[in-house]
């Protein structure tokens, strides 16, 4: 069945579900894990005017780089405790972008993302990622609740 | 390794090319995990133009017997497909003007605990990139979805 599955997380509560259901599904089936956290690119998060002098990119850049690594780390343990096989990739992207094309550069078989990541359920009944990932993936996407 | 993993797949279909994708997909994830596949398929309805009071019994007994039928064998695919791979299958016809409601409404009903679908059904228009009733389902969905193209 699945051989390598590209998980996606944020770091959120509701990814966290989601990649123990990744993690759990490629024990079962026996898959390798890639796990991805996306940060949104400098240009999209600070703006070219003000912002961008107080909070310069090279900084933006670590504190990402680090945020992302949290994250991973986090996903990295869980699935040491599965006796999963995982490889972590922080993509400097947008997140619905960087898996799509994640998965098809890794050869993906299925990706597992949350319906709804760190700006949580609010009034969209699926998350602006997970709507995308759905639409774009060439591959089958698990939604996970 | 034992895991609490899917134990009941919901596997919509129309019968068409695309669902029968997801459907083999759906077997194949059901038979590594050891759950069971509920097969559900969907039926409108019969409505008409005139009251139907005023329509001969005969002839809504006549259609509504065909749509029967034609569930049926939809159905009865999926068991096919399900026996030949081992595993166990429940089966399900529901009446609905709007599938994704019956579909959710089959995944609570028989206590499913994931939904397997394809990412287009009979409506399949090129250039529409998720179907409408696959849009629905993941939207009303309380539990997981897995979209196959």
């Amino acid at each position: 069945m699945y051989k390598h599955i590209l998980i996606a997380t944020d770091g959120s509560e509701l990814a966290a579900k989601a990649v123990t259901a990744g993690l759990q599904l490629a024990a079962t089936v026996g898959a390798r894990v890639t796990a991805l956290t996306a940060t949104q690119p400098y240009a999209a998060m600070v703006g070219v005017d003000g912002p961008a002098l107080v909070f310069p990119m090279d900084e933006y850049e670590r504190s990402a780089a680090a945020a992302a690594a949290r994250i991973l780390e986090q996903v990295s343990k869980e699935a040491g405790d599965l006796g999963v096989e995982c490889a972590t990739v922080h993509v400097g992207d947008f997140p619905a972008e960087a898996i799509t094309a994640t998965a098809i550069a890794k050869n993906c078989d299925l990706i597992v993302m949350a319906s709804h990541g760190r700006r949580g359920i609010g009034r969209l009944l699926l998350g602006s990622q997970a709507a995308k990932v759905v639409t774009l993936s060439p591959v089958p996407v698990l939604i996970v609740r | 390794m034992e895991q609490a993993m899917y134990k009941r797949i919901l596997l919509p279909t129309d019968g068409t090319e695309f669902c029968e994708r997801a459907l083999r997909h759906g077997i194949d994830l059901a038979k590594i995990v050891q759950a069971t596949v509920v097969g559900v398929t969907v039926t409108q309805p019969v409505h008409s133009a005139l009251p139907l009071s005023l329509v001969p019994k005969t002839l809504l007994g006549t259609i509504q017997a065909e749509i029967v039928k034609m569930a049926n064998e939809k159905l009865s695919a999926i068991e096919r497909l399900a026996e030949a791979a081992g595993v166990p299958a429940e089966l399900l016809r529901k009446s609905n003007d709007h599938p994704w409601e019956a579909i959710i409404d089959a995944a609570k009903e028989k206590a499913c605990d994931l939904i397997v679908m394809a990412s287009h059904g009979r409506k399949g228009i090129p250039g529409v990139l998720l179907g409408s009733q696959t849009q629905k389902v993941l939207a009303h969905s309380t539990i997981p979805v897995l979209v196959v193209r």
